[in-house]
């Protein structure tokens, strides 16, 4: 094609810089793929080949594909070459299951990021860029390089050490332009609020840390450190189960609890709200933390897709029945390009273009051995 | 006297005394159980956001060997206490009067506890939280693999490295936060692991 795209980075931590550095590197992504496809399949399949493909299968699933689809739409080719066994797609990029599994994973980390978080950060944009770099280094696609920028421009913002002057902070803080320019403000003013409520459980913790201490000791019981006395009775539902929802994140340290019962402490050095002592807040659908597994649904079984074995063969009896019941929510919810997750507190998620749902809550016996740690 | 240097990597604040002291003890090269003798030794006091606060000491021993070691636990949750007894860095002589050290990581394995293993730039470049490389040259230390820097090596040749002056004790320091303190924070090398959703 001979044009060159230019990937933008973001300048800092901001809603609008992340995804414009999020849609920038999916683009040129997009475009490099599309590229290579038509030098890789034009010769043999001819030049209409992308719109007679799309016409192919829009007559085999006129649910899922339309009709309008663009070549360069990661969305659109990553399902392909992921669903569509006979697909030309495989004929570009090596045919095998890992390049599979990272194509999957790019698309789940796209739906659970832009749906999740209300304030989606560098953070996660630096996962879809490690996903991207990694496609790029199996396909040796030259986006793997921008990719490497990403991370490197994320991995400055987040220590403070970009943007690096004075003057460029100014610059993008719009100060000196904005002075007397009669432009509209560019700040859309919030009101305060009084009494702030929680933020979701997993979220950063809010408000000055709490003085009361909480230890979970080497018999699974949590106890105050000033007083020795343990905090089993005050416990909604199973104590050990709470305790493994506080811990499996793996604070380090002792935890605290404030006079409301929330419980927090220090997950990679980030102080966390990590629970409750007593009942979990209605209405949250994704508790905690995401655990960094991967799953599908194939032939109606739901699988771990880097070990390949199927939920309902990974459960004892006691937890089968569970099992079964979230496997077939999971199988009726699934739709191509749909991403199943699960938190810490067992939440299984289905995620898609359209939004995100809990399908079940599973338990450490129901769900596959050691996931739910 | 001059000032304490203080500065931070990733969520670990090192605060590096101006002078060196007068230390006796056991040099790391020497073994454990071989014979006190004097050294030279910088503290520093490293402290993380999730509450470590320890003292280190960088000393060069009157056998010519020099080493970073665990001085004081003084506060901090249970995982570091394994600093206490593991992740001595032994600082090489190299040609230029400098000294070299390996960047290898403290990691968790089947054992349940951490110990050093070989770790990439990668890695290492994640536990800082910033490109590894440019945080250690910006403390003046020379990067690249162990066999460049110090070019009788005959093990880990082609692992990570830094090279130091012998008064560039701050990225020694660093070097300490970045191998030894941070993959404990982050349960380096342990099963599963979460991400944060919001």
């Amino acid at each position: 094609m001979g044009e060159a795209f230019a990937v933008e980075y973001p300048e800092r931590n901001t809603y609008g810089e992340v995804m414009k550095g999020y849609f920038s590197l999916m683009r040129g992504f997009g475009l490099e793929f599309a590229s290579r496809c038509e030098r890789v399949l034009g010769p043999s399949l001819g030049a209409g080949w992308f719109d007679e493909y799309v016409a192919t299968r829009n007559q085999q699933d006129p649910k899922r594909i339309q009709r309008r689809q663009t070549p360069s739409d990661p969305s659109f080719f990553l399902k392909e070459l992921i669903y569509t066994e006979w697909s030309p797609y495989r004929q570009v990029v090596p045919d095998d299951v890992a390049l599979r599994v990272v194509s999957k994973k790019i698309v789940d980390t796209r739906n659970t990021w832009l749906h999740f978080s209300d304030e989606p950060s560098v953070v996660q944009l630096r996962d879809a860029a490690a996903l991207i770099r990694d496609f790029g280094a199996r396909t040796s696609m030259t986006v793997e390089a921008p990719a490497v920028r990403m991370i490197k421009r994320i991995d400055r913002i987040r220590t403070g050490q970009y943007p690096s002057s004075p003057q460029d902070q100014e610059l993008l803080a719009g100060k000196s332009a904005d002075q007397d320019s009669g432009e509209p403000p560019v700040e859309i003013p919030l009101d305060p609020v009084d009494q702030e409520p929680r933020p979701p459980i997993g979220s950063l913790w809010r408000g000055p840390i709490p003085e009361r201490r909480i230890r979970v000791t080497r018999t699974r019981d949590v106890v105050d450190v000033d007083t020795g006395a343990s905090l089993r009775s005050a416990v909604a539902g199973d104590p050990r189960e709470k305790v493994r929802q506080w811990t499996s994140a793996r604070p380090l340290g002792d935890l605290w609890v404030d006079a409301d019962g929330a419980v927090g402490g220090f997950v990679e050095g980030q102080e966390r709200l990590l629970g409750y002592v007593g009942e979990d807040p209605a209405g949250e659908t994704a508790r905690g933390f995401l655990v960094r597994r991967f799953y599908d649904v194939r032939d109606g079984r739901l699988v771990d897709i880097d070990s390949g074995s199927a939920l309902v063969d990974s459960v004892s009896e006691e937890g089968a029945e569970l099992a079964r019941s979230i496997e077939s929510a999971a199988a009726e919810a699934m739709e191509p390009g749909g991403t199943i997750r699960i938190t810490n507190y067992g939440d299984v998620l289905y995620i898609d273009e359209v939004g995100m749902s809990r399908i079940g809550v599973a338990t450490p016996r129901s769900w596959f051995p050691g996931h739910l740690a | 006297m001059d000032e304490d240097v203080e500065f931070n990597v990733g969520l670990v604040a090192i605060t590096m005394r101006a002078e060196d002291v007068d230390f006796r003890g056991v040099s790391v090269s020497a073994g454990r159980g071989a014979a006190e003798q004097d050294g030279k030794l910088r503290e520093a006091v490293v402290e993380s956001s999730d509450g470590l606060r320890m003292t280190i000491g960088c000393t060069f021993w009157a056998d010519g060997s020099a080493d970073v070691q665990p001085l004081d636990f003084l506060a901090g949750p249970d995982a570091y206490r394994r600093l206490e007894v593991a992740g001595r860095m032994t600082l090489n002589p190299a040609e230029d009067e400098g000294r070299v050290a390996l960047l290898r990581a403290l990691k968790y394995g089947d054992r349940g506890y951490p110990t050093l293993a070989s770790v990439s730039w990668e890695e290492l470049s994640d536990f800082a939280g910033t490109d590894a490389v440019e945080l250690l040259e910006s403390h003046g230390a020379r990067t690249g693999e162990y066999g460049a820097l110090k070019a009788d090596a005959t093990r880990y040749r082609e692992h990570p490295a830094f090279a130091v002056a012998q008064d560039g004790l701050a990225a020694v320091f660093a070097a300490f936060a970045v191998t030894r303190v941070l993959p404990i924070m982050k349960g380096f090398g342990r099963d599963g692991g979460v991400e944060a959703l919001y």
